[in-house]
């Protein structure tokens, strides 16, 4: 990238380690302020001062490459930037989608697409939401009909969204709309940037399966987007979806290690506290979640030694991500199991072992197995991507 | 602990390619049967060649004539023992030979005749699951030098065809490990049918047979309790080696076999199979790698949770890969021709040898709650 898209690290040479561990060490310590409060809206507006801060500090990003805003870390780096902020319990970017929407724009904006939106996207000034699934275009997301027309300087939006995560706190919607024929499929696909207070925008929130509300319906009637924002070619929007930036594959296994260890303790001491461990059987299937661990564990291991070896971390990293959503599953179902007569509590009974997780994580984790890719697509990309099996479009049709 | 050297690594991948080639051109199925079929230990000219590449003291230490490799490069050898199932006595003289090397010292006049290929040996020792101290079914008397073995123990690996065998024995005063030879006064071991066409199985039995201590008290316990990890372990790579051979069968044949006019592995009834199974086969692979780095760096307490959790998951994922790999190749998949009914035969076999996936994980579990103890 020839010109610097954001004003903030526009000098910013490598970190030495000392470097950063120095740096980032003291910008926790002295940003140590987490509130007490249980407000949700409090605690957002918390996380996203805090991560104000610590961009200003010049301490985000850390896998971005620096020409991008971000710090360039080796990915040995990355972990001790992960291990650190782990360890002062810091909040994470309050915009998890913000890292989706973000490289796209380094890789595919505009020099005034990038001055515009990356230094809010990564001070949580601005936070991002998907508008991808559409009611008739789930795991076909290519198919998708939220029709965009052009007319002069803006495109003209209707259509319908859903199971958009954090549309109600978001400011903008990152979308993938239909400019092509009807039927197009991924070469009529065009990616938008657009503000969740375009008139003619309607959020309506979804309850879960949980009882909570954290993804929403998103309506459009006659939404003007600018060409302006615009994100790479009309039609071109699928391959804009392929962006990746930097490598921060070895940090999320860090994060996920303590994860289990720390999940697998409070299984036992469920168990031990409910004496599900008399019960032969129940003993067997706590044994089965441990089993389980040290997969997930020994995969994450793996990936992040090739990662760190400075190679892809391969396959291998397929057949995680099915695992685990499938493990999260196993794992509620036998917390609830383990619970015994408690397991009939809702999560926001006083009452229900471990503050309601189990029961909480029952329902959630069903979604484990659906959201991001359901574990059917899951297993036709391994078979597919992997394995080499023959491709969909070779399969018998749906008998249309 | 992350991995290891890149030259570890690349001596791992070295190994792995000539004994691909060498048991891809000197196992065959057509060799495999025929030797399986015949009444001798095993392919004499194919382990012959393995003795010229050395596989069979390869983690034995230097000190005591062995190539002081780490146990990771044994599990390479199992891992192709197993993709090809050769009849020869890998596993078995893999395990003893660690047995040796666990014990040291005392074990050393045995090395020579193992490192030259000449004298093969097996074990038998206790593994989880099974009863210990006094229930132990195999009794020592006399002391230390000289004992005399009585029991009997049903599944001896190789035993029939071994120059010797090196039995776990229950004395008054302790365990200990002794030597005994198929032509000893009082020792039987006589061959049995092995529902693996491809791996020798004899029953042993021992009455008052006279034995040479190499172990005991102590240094015997410590040796048992790391051989019977490492068996385990070696175990588990062969089974890996196994089910990847599954996985790549039903793959390559899900491409090829056409019904209604379409390979078979655009259904997705056979192609979710196939992604099962390499969900499971990597998540082995990840296992084989994490519990050889925690017993090659020694990491004794990791080591043996990995091995428990990896040994049950391994025979589970052999067996569940072979029996998908039949599902997949119907009606030809129940032939005798057919190599499948030979990994069919591996999997159900290995599910309960060392011990069953069960009384594994009865194990890991035991360990997870006393560290869980210990930290509180």
């Amino acid at each position: 990238m020839s010109e610097q898209t954001t004003s903030q690290q526009a000098t910013r040479k490598p970190m030495t380690d000392d470097e950063l561990v120095e740096k980032l060490s003291a910008f926790l310590a002295a940003n140590d302020d987490r509130p007490k409060t249980k407000d949700p809206k409090e605690k957002l507006a918390w996380r996203r001062d805090w991560t104000g801060r610590l961009y200003d500090a010049g301490l985000a990003a850390p896998n971005w490459p620096i020409e991008a805003g971000g710090l360039g870390l080796s990915t040995s780096q990355q972990l001790v930037y992960a291990d650190l902020m782990r360890r002062a319990h810091a909040p994470s970017h309050p915009s998890a989608n913000s890292w989706v929407v973000g490289p796209a724009i380094v890789e595919h904006g505009t020099p005034e697409q990038r001055e515009r939106f990356i230094r809010p996207l990564l001070r949580a000034d601005e936070l991002w939401c998907q508008g991808f699934s559409e009611p008739e275009a789930g795991s076909d997301l290519p198919s998708l009909r939220t029709r965009a027309v052009r007319d002069g300087d803006v495109y003209r939006v209707n259509g319908q969204k859903i199971w958009t995560t954090q549309a109600m706190n978001s400011d903008w919607m990152f979308a993938l709309v239909r400019t092509g024929e009807p039927g197009s499929g991924r070469a009529g696909i065009t990616y938008l940037l657009l503000p969740m207070t375009s008139p003619g925008l309607d959020v309506r929130p979804l309850r879960d399966i949980g009882g909570g509300a954290h993804f929403a319906e998103v309506f459009f009637d006659n939404v003007e987007v600018p060409v302006a924002n615009r994100l790479g070619a009309e039609n071109d929007g699928w391959k804009v979806t392929r962006t990746t930036l930097g490598h921060e594959r070895g940090t999320a296994f860090v994060v996920n290690q303590m994860r289990y260890r720390r999940t697998v303790e409070e299984l036992l001491t469920l168990a031990q506290r409910t004496g599900a461990l008399e019960d032969p059987l129940l003993r067997e299937e706590v044994a089965k979640i441990l089993v389980d661990v040290r997969v997930l564990i020994a995969n994450g291991s793996r990936m992040l030694s090739r990662v760190l070896a400075g190679e892809e971390p391969g396959p291998v990293t397929s057949a995680n991500r099915l695992f685990a959503s499938e493990f999260e599953q196993r794992l509620n179902v036998l917390g609830q199991r383990l619970s015994g007569d408690a397991a009939v509590l809702n999560s926001t009974d006083p009452n229900a072992f471990d503050r309601g997780r189990w029961a909480y994580g029952y329902m959630m984790s069903r979604a484990t197995t659906i959201g991001a890719g359901t574990a059917e697509i899951q297993r036709n990309t391994i078979a597919e991507r992997v394995l080499g099996l023959p491709r969909m479009d070779q399969r018998p049709s749906g008998g249309k | 602990m992350v991995g290891m050297t890149a030259t570890a690594g690349d001596v791992r991948s070295e190994l792995r390619s000539v004994l691909d080639s060498m048991l891809s051109a000197h196992a065959s199925s057509e060799r495999v049967r025929e030797v399986a079929a015949s009444p001798a230990w095993g392919d004499e000219q194919l382990w012959n060649r393995l003795t010229e590449v050395g596989v069979h003291a390869l983690s034995v230490p230097e000190a005591l004539g062995g190539a002081g490799e780490s146990i990771e490069l044994s599990a390479v050898v199992l891992e192709a023992a197993g993709a090809h199932l050769p009849v020869a006595p890998l596993l078995s003289s893999q395990v003893a030979a660690r047995l040796l090397a666990n014990i040291g010292e005392p074990a050393s006049a045995l090395l020579p005749g193992l490192l030259d290929g000449s004298s093969r040996l097996t074990s038998v020792i206790a593994h989880p699951g099974e009863p210990s101290g006094a229930r132990w079914p195999i009794t020592a008397t006399g002391s230390s030098g000289e004992v005399r073995l009585s029991g009997q123990y049903p599944i001896v690996l190789d035993g029939a065809d071994a120059a010797a065998v090196l039995v776990q024995a229950q004395a008054p005063d302790g365990v200990v490990v002794a030597v005994v030879k198929p032509t000893d006064t009082g020792v039987e071991l006589g061959r049995c049918d092995s529902l693996d066409l491809t791996r020798r199985i004899a029953r042993l039995s021992l009455a008052d047979a006279p034995a040479s201590v190499l172990a005991s008290g102590e240094a015997a316990e410590r040796a048992l309790e790391r051989t019977q990890v490492e068996q385990a372990y070696l175990l588990a790579a062969e089974q890996l080696g196994a089910a990847q051979r599954c996985l790549d069968m039903s793959t390559s044949y899900a491409k090829t076999r056409v019904q209604f006019g379409k390979p078979i592995g655009v259904f997705q009834a056979i192609s979710h199979s196939c992604a099962n199974m390499y969900v499971e086969v990597e998540a082995t692979r990840s296992l084989v790698e994490a519990t050889g780095g925690a017993l090659a760096s020694d990491d004794w307490d990791e080591a043996r949770q990995y091995a428990a959790a990896l040994e049950s998951f391994a025979s589970e994922t052999l067996l569940d890969c072979a029996q998908r790999m039949v599902q997949i190749h119907g009606g030809i998949a129940i032939t005798w021709e057919f190599d499948a009914h030979l990994y069919l035969r591996r999997a159900k076999s290995t599910e309960v040898l060392f011990g069953r996936p069960s009384a594994h994980r009865a194990e890991l579990l035991d360990l997870a709650l006393a560290a869980t103890e210990a930290k509180a």
